[in-house]
């Protein structure tokens, strides 16, 4: 055999060289890449795949009473999700709680099983065997819990999962009470498992600022308690209460009925607030505004009389009826027994622009501009459109839509002698009340007050009568228009009953709306005896509450 | 017989590093690896006490083994990739021993037969377990095979034109992927053929044939290739665009070393590794990991260590006098070039990821033991060329 086949050496060579070229792009392209220069941008790439910042949510700020007292806090909860399609829950867990495994789970996912546990579940899932958290998964959670309950939740609203507000003083303050989130930075894996060594950076969250509402927990409840009743007694869908202070336009209650239970559970259902939201057709409680423009102008006093037999009065092709005849009755007489065919006839005395700007000097046709999303404005016809018949209409609240605290603010500025002040609901600042206009002479007004006491006293409104309680007033009544017809329904009404008292310096005033009850027709039959209810309710919490007394000399007092 | 010497030292001393980066990852790894490192050492110092001829003589037999393990791990390798043999607590690539058992044939085969019939006798015994391991299905290790038989045929065989085939054609089908390079490779290829004077009937159907071929692969690619190949070639071309997808591993390779700097982060202080982001870490991208660590030094002294092993290889096969011997070390030198030369190219982003371990580094023993078991045949060999030149009678 040949020794040193020198022939093929070359080839050797050629792989050689060829190997050298190749090693030589690799050291370039590792000299490319490790360069000193280009260190800091791989760094930071390596850097913000691995650093991450878990968010610290702030805990949202409280929502107290007038008095200090918490009408919504955060208490410490459980969100439980499960996490494989088998689980072991505890007995207790589906007993109590009545939560049940779902049967499939998607892949590296995990399905919401119950939100809002209390903290002490924690220890029913630790202390069974070790196996019963397989497939499940806590996590900790500020859960908003409202002391309350459904007394308050359409005027608070609810907090959602995400932690915004929903609706409510808890939507429309959502920034104010949002705590600002601090982080807290961690290590993170590929596998997306995250971990913390103690010298990373940590910011703590601010908690959200607290909120202090001009609403008295307590009236609250009261009111609650007996629109709920009442709304139940005759089986209305809906109704809404007003309390609020004349003198200052605070509001000190304002409640829905029905309402959902903000604590339960769940996903949080959505309350509403119709006092602010839903417009109605106001009815004879609407008949003031034309009462004190014919006062201003002295078109008529008291004592005149009006004829308004024969119990209607004609407009055309249509007709304004009176509930009964009343025959030749003073204008006192006619407020006093809501006679329909007075306010007409007097409608007919004054000027269209004057009513619609006495109207708009109350507030009628715009937002009060209370702290609470979703106000309606309300709608009156413009101007130029008005007919006789929508004058008489107008007069006698048809034809113009209102909301409830329009209507609060409107008697308010009846019972503290002229004066329109915007509602109030948040506590602090100054505490004179924010006055948007005078709206006539007080001297009016008091004429009006003394025909509206006796609403209370003899007419309309006696079922709110409180003997040895000068209580002024108004009942309201309307039908319904029935969507199916486009005409006023004969079963279908809206009623309400708004008043004041004590008539000598107004301290409270109530606004009580009850949407299409079975039982009864009238305001007076429907809404008064509420209004009455709370009236009571409100004096027995102003005896309770006498400054300097202990609940031991009230006790000797009351017995 | 300097060259060899160096040549071990130098596999010793990256087997240590690769302990030492091993260590830093996971002291299992470690102790495991230590462990195959020892076995593997005890083969080589066996198999250089063993002649060659023996390894000649039964290296036939060798091959068909290997042959039936590859088939055998077909059926019994479990789902997926069917790469790994399990026997007992022992865990066998047999591609590896089908590697070492085709470098110990091969060369028998080029001294036998005529001009034509050797090339594609050779061809065929390459093809074989090549497509046996196309089907586990490892694309990489079977070019693993075709770049091996390129190379030793390029320096054994007798065909000029067999071999320009041999090498030009999958030359042409790599750079088929750039429309420049293509272009810039068929010049090139034309300018060979006018230097080896080739007839021009041949010379045409070459040039024909590396244009075809070219033009194709394309459609092989997009026909041919398995869906994960197909993306991890498309995710090396971008792999900023496919960051969570394939050309992931390759991004976070690149972080890694580029992260690194000039002395590296220091030993057991790399994040990519540490937070699982380098995917591998211990076997594919054990370069990537060790530079993290070590830096720009502690790279370039591995990338160096490699490029001279294989200098000391190739200048070895070159002092060799017997062909057989000769085609052996020209194996291994083909061997430890494109492993090596793959993995360091995918850890730095210059190829996909093609699962091609690093000789001596990455954690794994099939591949260890088949290093030393070659590096300890040409031991033998060194000293059976020693013992021709103090007995020239042969």
């Amino acid at each position: 055999m040949a020794p040193r086949p020198t022939s093929l050496i070359w080839r050797i060579h050629a792989l050689r060289v060829g190997a050298t070229i190749a090693f030589l792009i690799v050291i370039a392209e590792a000299l490319v890449l490790l360069w000193p220069s280009h260190r800091e941008r791989w760094v930071q790439r390596a850097e913000r795949q691995f650093f991450t910042k878990i968010e610290l949510p702030g805990e949202r700020g409280l929502i107290y009473d007038r008095n200090g007292d918490p009408l919504a806090l955060n208490v410490p909860g459980l969100i439980l999700y499960q996490t494989q399609d088998s689980v072991r829950l505890p007995e207790a867990l589906r007993s109590t709680y009545g939560i049940q495994p779902v049967k499939h789970v998607p892949p590296k996912g995990a399905r919401l099983l119950a939100y809002g546990l209390p903290y002490t579940v924690k220890r029913l899932l630790q202390s069974q065997d070790s196996n019963v958290n397989d497939g499940l998964w806590i996590e900790f959670a500020w859960i908003r819990k409202y002391p309350c309950g459904p007394a308050t939740s359409s005027l608070l609203g609810v907090v959602g999962r995400d932690g915004y507000g929903l609706g409510g003083v808890e939507y429309f303050f959502n920034d104010y009470l949002t705590g600002r989130p601090g982080y807290r930075q961690v290590f993170r894996s590929a596998g997306g498992v995250k971990f913390t060594l103690p010298d990373l950076p940590r910011v703590n969250p601010q908690p959200g600022h607290p909120l202090y509402l001009t609403i008295d927990r307590t009236i609250q409840e009261l009111a609650y308690e007996v629109l709920e009743r009442r709304v139940r007694e005759v089986e209305a869908q809906w109704g809404y209460m007003i309390v609020t202070n004349p003198q200052t336009g605070e509001i000190l209650a304002m409640v829905n009925v029905p309402s959902p239970d903000p604590n339960q559970p769940g996903i949080p259902r959505y309350p509403t607030n119709h006092a602010i939201t839903d417009p109605y057709e106001p009815g004879s409680t609407f008949k003031v505004v034309l009462y004190t423009l014919a006062y201003e102008r002295h078109i008529i006093s008291p004592q005149d009389s009006v004829e308004t037999s024969p119990g209607w009065v004609q407009f055309g092709r249509y007709r304004i009826h009176d509930v009964h005849n009343l025959g030749k009755v003073t204008y006192r007489e006619a407020l006093v027994h809501s006679s329909n065919v007075a306010a007409s006839l007097l409608s007919l005395q004054v000027d269209a622009k004057s009513l619609f700007e006495m109207a708009q000097r109350f507030g009628i046709g715009c937002p009060t501009g209370i702290s609470l999303p979703g106000e309606f404005g309300g709608k009156v016809r413009p101007l130029s459109k008005w007919t006789d018949l929508y004058k008489a209409n107008f007069s006698i609240g048809h034809g113009v839509l209102v909301t409830g605290i329009q209507m609060a603010m409107l008697y308010g500025a009846i019972a503290n002698g002229g004066l329109l002040l915007q509602p109030r609901l948040i506590l602090g600042g100054t505490h004179t009340p924010r006055v948007i206009r005078r709206v006539t002479r007080p001297g009016v007004l008091d004429t009006l007050t003394s025909i509206l006491e006796g609403v209370v006293e003899e007419g309309t409104g006696r079922r709110a009568k409180i003997p040895g309680l000068r209580i002024a007033g108004k009942t309201g009544t309307t039908e319904k228009v029935d969507p199916t017809t486009g005409r006023y329904s004969k079963t279908k009404s809206i009623t309400s009953f708004i008043g004041f008292f004590p008539v000598e310096a107004p301290q409270y005033l109530i606004v009580v709306v009850i949407n299409e009850p079975k039982k009864g027709r009238f305001g007076g039959d429907v809404a008064a005896p509420a209004f009455r209810e709370m009236a009571l309710r409100l004096l027995h919490l102003d005896l309770v509450r006498q400054p300097g007394k202990t609940s031991e000399e009230l006790r000797d007092e009351t017995l | 017989m300097k060259n060899l010497r160096v040549a071990i030292w130098i596999a010793v001393l990256l087997s240590l590093l690769s302990l030492l980066e091993l260590s830093s990852i996971s002291h299992g790894y470690f102790v495991r690896q230590a462990a195959y490192l020892g076995v593997a050492l005890a083969a080589f110092v066996i198999t250089s006490r063993i002649p060659v001829r023996f390894w000649k003589f039964w290296a036939p037999v060798l091959y068909i083994v290997s042959l039936l393990f590859l088939v055998g791990v077909l059926f019994l390798g479990g789902t997926g990739a069917k790469r790994w043999l399990t026997l007992g607590p022992v865990h066998l690539q047999p591609s590896e021993l089908a590697k070492f058992s085709w470098i110990l044939l091969i060369p028998r085969i080029y001294e036998r037969y005529g001009e034509t019939p050797q090339i594609l006798t050779a061809g065929i015994v390459t093809a074989v377990p090549m497509l046996l391991v196309l089907i586990e299905p490892d694309l990489a290790t079977s070019v693993t095979f075709f770049v091996m038989f390129v190379m030793v045929s390029a320096v054994l065989g007798r065909n000029r034109v067999l071999l320009l085939y041999l090498t030009l054609v999958p030359l042409a089908i790599i750079f088929s992927f750039s429309p420049v390079l293509f272009l810039l490779f068929i010049g090139l290829s034309v300018g060979i053929v006018l230097w080896m004077r080739l007839r021009a009937g041949v010379a045409l159907t070459l040039v024909f044939t590396l244009i075809t071929v070219g033009l194709l692969s394309p459609v092989v690619v997009n026909k041919g290739l398995k869906p994960y190949q197909r993306q991890r070639i498309v995710a090396f071309l971008n792999p900023e665009k496919y960051r969570t997808g394939p050309g992931w591993q390759t991004l976070q390779a690149r972080i890694a070393l580029g992260s690194g700097g000039i002395l590296g982060k220091g030993y057991k202080k790399g994040t990519q590794k540490g937070l699982a982001f380098l995917p591998e870490a211990h076997t594919d991208f054990i370069f990537s990991s060790f530079g993290e660590e070590f830096g720009l030094v502690g790279t370039l002294v591995v990338i160096g260590g490699f490029l001279i092993l294989l200098f000391h290889l190739f200048g070895f096969a070159e002092s060799l006098e017997f062909r057989y011997h000769r085609g052996v070390a020209v194996g291994v030198a083909a061997y430890f070039l494109y492993q090596s030369v793959t993995n360091l190219a995918t850890n730095v982003g210059l190829f996909p990821v093609a699962g091609i371990p690093l000789p001596f580094m990455t954690y794994g023993g099939s591949h260890l033991l088949a290093e030393y078991l070659m590096l300890g045949i040409l031991v033998a060999i060194q000293r059976r060329e020693a013992e021709s030149h103090l007995h020239t009678t042969w």
